[in-house]
C-alpha cells in the first residue's frame, strides 16, 4: 500500500514537472500582446463612430442654436426699427441728431414755466408706449400705433423738475404719455395698462 | 442658454472640458492596466489549455478573442469571484462551440462514452485526440507531449485543469460534470500516463 501511494507521488511529481517543462515550451507569441494592446489603445471602430455622432450632435446643437438666436435677433431688430412714424421731443434751443422723416415737436421755455404751474391739467390724447432706448440721445418710446416717441435728455431733466415725470423711466418700463392738443407731452407717467395696448406685451 | 452652448464647445474643442472623458480616459486606461496585468499572470496558462484541446492556431485565435473580449466588456467579467476559473471555463466553452461550428463535437462524445463506459484504460490504444497533431509540430516534440497526445479529450482536459492548480470541485464547475466523473477522468489519465511514461525521466 505504502509502496503504491510512494509511486503515486513519484509520478505526481513527475507529472508536475513534465507539465511545467511542456508549458515553458508553449507561451503565447509575443506578437499577440502586442496585437492586443496596440489594438485597443487605437479607438475601437464603434467608439470612433460613438464620438463622430458626439461631435456631429454638439456642432448640430450649436447651429440651431444659432439659427434660433439669429431669428430672435431679426425678430427684435423689426420690432424695433419697423415703426411708421418718429416723433422727436426737443427743447427748442436745443439742436438734436437728425433722422429722417422725422417730426419734430419743439418745447420752449414758456411752455416748460406754464406745464410746470399747472396745477390742474386737461389732456387731449393718451399714448401707451415702452421704453425701447436710453441713451446720450435721450429716451426712445415705442407706441401701440407703432411709432417712435424720442425725448431728449435736455428736455427729460427739464420736465424731471416738475410733477409732470413722476418716476425714472427704465427700458422695458411701460409709460403712458398723456398730451395736449398739439402733440406735447404734459404728463408722463408709468402704466401697468397692456390690456390697451397687446402688441407692447412681453 | 448660450453659455451652456459656449461650455459645451468649450469642453469639446479644448478638451479641457471634458472631464467626463478624461475619466472615462483614465477609467480606459486603467482597465487596461489591469487586464494586461492579467494577461502577463495567466495569458500563457490559458494559451496553453486551450493548446492542449485544440489545434495551434485556433487556440491562438480562441484565447486572443478572450482577451479582447475582456478588454472592450470588462463588465461582463467583473462579477467573477475566480478569475482564472472563469476564464478557462470561457476559453473551454469557445473551444467547444469551434467544435460545434466545425461538425466535430461528435468525435469527443465518442472518445468521452468510450472512457465512462470502459473499467479502465486502454493501454497501448491510441486516441488521436482532435487535432491534437499540431501539439508535437508547433511546440515540443517529447515524450510527454507525445503521452498527452494520446489521453482522451476529457481526460487530458481534467489532468490538464488539475495541473493548473484546481481541485476536483472547480474542475466539475468549469466543465460542469459531476466531480465523480472527473475523479474517474483523473485517474485514468495518470493511469494511461503512468504506462506510457515508463521509463522515462525528467529532462531525458
Amino acid at each position: 500500500m505504502s509502496v503504491n501511494k510512494q509511486n503515486n507521488e513519484h509520478y505526481e511529481d513527475k507529472f508536475s514537472k513534465l507539465y511545467k517543462n511542456r508549458k515553458q515550451q508553449c507561451k503565447v507569441p509575443e506578437s499577440l500582446q502586442q496585437n492586443l494592446f496596440n489594438n485597443t489603445t487605437a479607438q475601437p471602430w464603434h467608439h470612433a463612430i460613438g464620438s463622430f455622432f458626439k461631435y456631429s450632435a454638439v456642432l448640430a446643437t450649436c447651429a440651431v442654436a444659432a439659427i434660433v438666436f439669429g431669428i430672435q435677433f431679426f425678430q427684435h431688430e423689426r420690432s424695433t426699427i419697423n415703426y411708421v412714424d418718429i416723433e422727436i421731443h426737443s427743447l427748442a434751443s436745443e439742436a438734436t441728431t437728425t433722422i429722417a422723416g422725422a417730426h419734430r415737436v419743439k418745447y420752449d421755455n414758456a411752455f416748460n414755466e406754464y406745464i410746470n404751474t399747472l396745477e390742474l391739467r386737461s389732456f387731449d390724447d393718451q399714448k401707451i408706449a415702452r421704453v425701447i432706448e436710453d441713451n446720450e440721445d435721450g429716451i426712445k418710446l415705442f407706441t401701440c400705433n407703432d411709432e417712435v416717441i424720442q425725448i431728449t435728455k435736455a428736455l427729460l431733466k427739464n420736465i424731471q423738475t416738475s410733477p409732470t415725470l413722476h418716476i425714472q423711466p427704465h427700458i422695458g418700463d411701460m409709460m403712458a404719455m398723456n398730451m395736449d392738443d398739439k402733440g406735447r407731452i404734459l404728463q408722463l407717467d408709468t402704466s401697468t395698462d397692456i390690456k390697451e395696448c397687446p402688441a407692447l406685451a412681453d | 442658454m448660450l453659455s451652456i452652448l459656449l461650455k459645451q464647445l468649450d469642453n469639446v474643442f479644448t478638451g479641457a472640458s471634458d472631464s467626463r472623458n478624461t475619466n472615462e480616459k483614465a477609467s480606459v486606461t486603467r482597465h487596461e492596466k489591469i487586464v494586461e496585468h492579467l494577461y502577463k499572470k495567466y495569458a500563457d496558462d490559458i494559451f496553453h489549455f486551450a493548446l492542449t484541446l485544440t489545434d495551434y492556431a485556433t487556440a491562438q485565435d480562441l484565447s486572443h478573442k478572450l482577451w479582447l473580449k475582456l478588454l472592450e466588456h470588462p463588465e461582463k467579467f467583473k462579477q467573477q469571484k475566480n478569475f482564472k476559473a472563469y476564464m478557462f471555463s470561457s476559453v473551454r466553452n469557445s473551444i467547444f462551440d469551434e467544435y460545434k461550428r466545425s461538425n466535430k463535437l461528435s468525435d469527443l462524445t465518442t472518445v468521452n462514452n468510450t472512457e465512462i463506459n470502459n473499467d479502465g484504460p486502454i493501454y497501448g490504444e491510441k486516441h488521436p485526440p482532435v487535432h491534437a497533431s499540431d501539439l508535437d509540430n508547433k511546440c515540443i516534440a517529447d515524450e510527454f507531449n507525445d503521452a498527452l497526445t494520446q489521453l482522451p479529450f476529457y481526460q487530458r482536459e481534467a489532468f490538464c485543469l488539475q495541473q493548473e492548480g484546481f481541485t476536483v470541485n472547480d474542475i466539475s464547475s468549469i466543465t460542469n460534470t459531476p466531480p465523480e466523473t472527473i475523479k474517474t477522468r483523473l485517474r485514468y489519465a495518470k493511469q494511461r500516463l503512468q504506462h506510457l511514461l515508463e521509463g522515462y525521466h525528467v529532462g531525458e
